[in-house]
């Protein structure tokens, strides 16, 4: 995990780039807080414009289905 | 039928450590916070607040993770609380061998809280479990109201946080709400006090708490 | 203590060996669990026995040896079984006991078909 002093596991995280059909200003907001609010996800990114997503997560502590679970649970399409 | 030899670990060796002194603490009725935040936070000032409002109440020990210096030691000691100091000399965490060397050496049957003060960092502590009950984060306002979302592990993995330094509050650019939203946008529930050390806002709150766990921890 | 995670990383590993083993069927799991790793055998077994459903696991046995925490005194050389984690040497007074056995969490041995 820190890589300046080599301590930690060697980065357990996989970074995820997803591209969502159906963002609005409110609810790109409402996923970013969504997927923050889940234990092994640390970072989001979200451009609501072109629906580009980013996150970083933590596969052990998190499943993808969690993560995938969080945009169909308000209609919107997230393809990788 | 076959037999197959395999001889291997199932945990890290960390985790394995962590593990033991969690049934170590356990079977002794002690509960164990992992203090962790900045150099400069206000971890040793919240600890010497917490000794002045408990050590009459709770037997308390405390534990200092630094790299060099027994400075914070010393500011314990002061107070009569029995310590020890860890010098990493150059380790930037505490690790679950250290904590277990040292504990193995103290009365932990006269014990009900024990504190480890963590090594001034907000990256690689959360990482590495030495034992604890609940991790517990000490922000101050001075380091500025992005860092949750920056550093968001240690927020996650923490029970409750401590945002110090709210005395000068008016000298800075801290945004309270927003700060208090984020920790709880990444870990929703957690508890957030606002406290300073200076004025004593919010330390009784911060013990309060504190003996709660302990009671808790007792009553398994 | 998660013993759901203990749970996971004894399949992992069995199913590992099992793998570079060629074989089709686990029926035994031999774990080494010592005295001081504070382990909750019952919770481990359901823990396990959940988790190996629809794995060549499956139905696998838990065989567990429990190893003692014994300890040498640094001072005298004596060996004794440490009670209650009290590290002191009974005999010394100021002897450091050190662990010589009873924190081992292993996986020992498989039983395959």
């Amino acid at each position: 995990m820190c890589k300046e002093c080599g301590c930690g596991e060697t980065n357990g995280n996989t970074r995820l780039q997803f591209f969502v059909k159906g963002y609005t200003e409110e609810n790109a907001k409402e996923v970013e807080k969504a997927l923050l609010g889940l234990p092994g996800v640390l970072f989001v990114h979200i451009h609501a414009h072109d629906g580009e997503t980013v996150v970083d997560y933590a596969p052990a502590k998190t499943k993808l289905m969690d993560i995938i679970g969080v945009f169909s649970a308000r209609g919107l399409e997230a393809a990788l | 039928m076959a037999e197959i030899q395999v001889m291997k670990n199932i945990l890290g060796e960390n985790d394995r450590i962590a593990a033991e002194n969690q049934a170590m603490f356990a079977a002794k009725g002690v509960y164990v916070v992992n203090l962790m935040g900045s150099p400069g936070a206000g971890k040793t000032s919240v600890l010497e607040k917490t000794m002045e409002k408990l050590k009459d109440e709770l037997k308390m020990a405390v534990i200092e993770g630094d790299l060099f210096t027994s400075k914070d030691a010393d500011r314990i000691e002061r107070h009569g609380v029995p310590v020890i100091q860890i010098n990493t000399a150059g380790g930037c965490h505490l690790d679950a061998p250290m904590v277990q060397k040292v504990a193995q050496q103290m009365d932990l049957d006269n014990l009900d809280l024990l504190i480890v003060e963590n090594v001034g960092n907000l990256v690689c502590p959360a990482e590495f479990a030495v034992g604890e009950d609940d991790k517990a984060v000490v922000l101050s306002i001075t380091e500025g109201d992005d860092k949750p979302l920056k550093y968001p592990l240690i927020f996650k993995e923490s029970a409750i946080a401590m945002l110090n330094k709210v005395d000068i509050l008016p000298y800075c650019n801290f945004n309270m709400e927003s700060a208090k939203e984020d920790i709880t946008t990444l870990h929703p529930g957690m508890k957030v006090l606002e406290i300073s050390c200076t004025t004593g806002q919010g330390i009784d709150e911060w013990c309060d708490w504190l003996k709660k766990k302990v009671a808790e921890k007792k009553n398994g | 203590m998660h013993e759901m995670a203990l749970a996971e990383g004894i399949l992992d590993i069995a199913l590992d060996y099992a793998k570079q083993n060629e074989a089709k069927r686990i029926a035994e799991v031999g774990l080494l669990i010592g005295e001081m790793s504070g382990v909750e055998q019952e919770s481990l077994r359901f823990s396990f026995d959940m988790l190996v459903k629809g794995t060549i696991a499956e139905g696998a046995k838990l065989v567990i040896k429990d190893v003692p925490l014994m300890g040498k005194c640094s001072k005298c050389g004596k060996e004794f079984h440490i009670e209650h984690y009290d590290f002191w040497c009974p005999e010394c007074k100021d002897g450091v006991l050190t662990t010589i056995s009873g924190r081992e969490m292993k996986v020992e041995y498989l039983e395959v078909d």
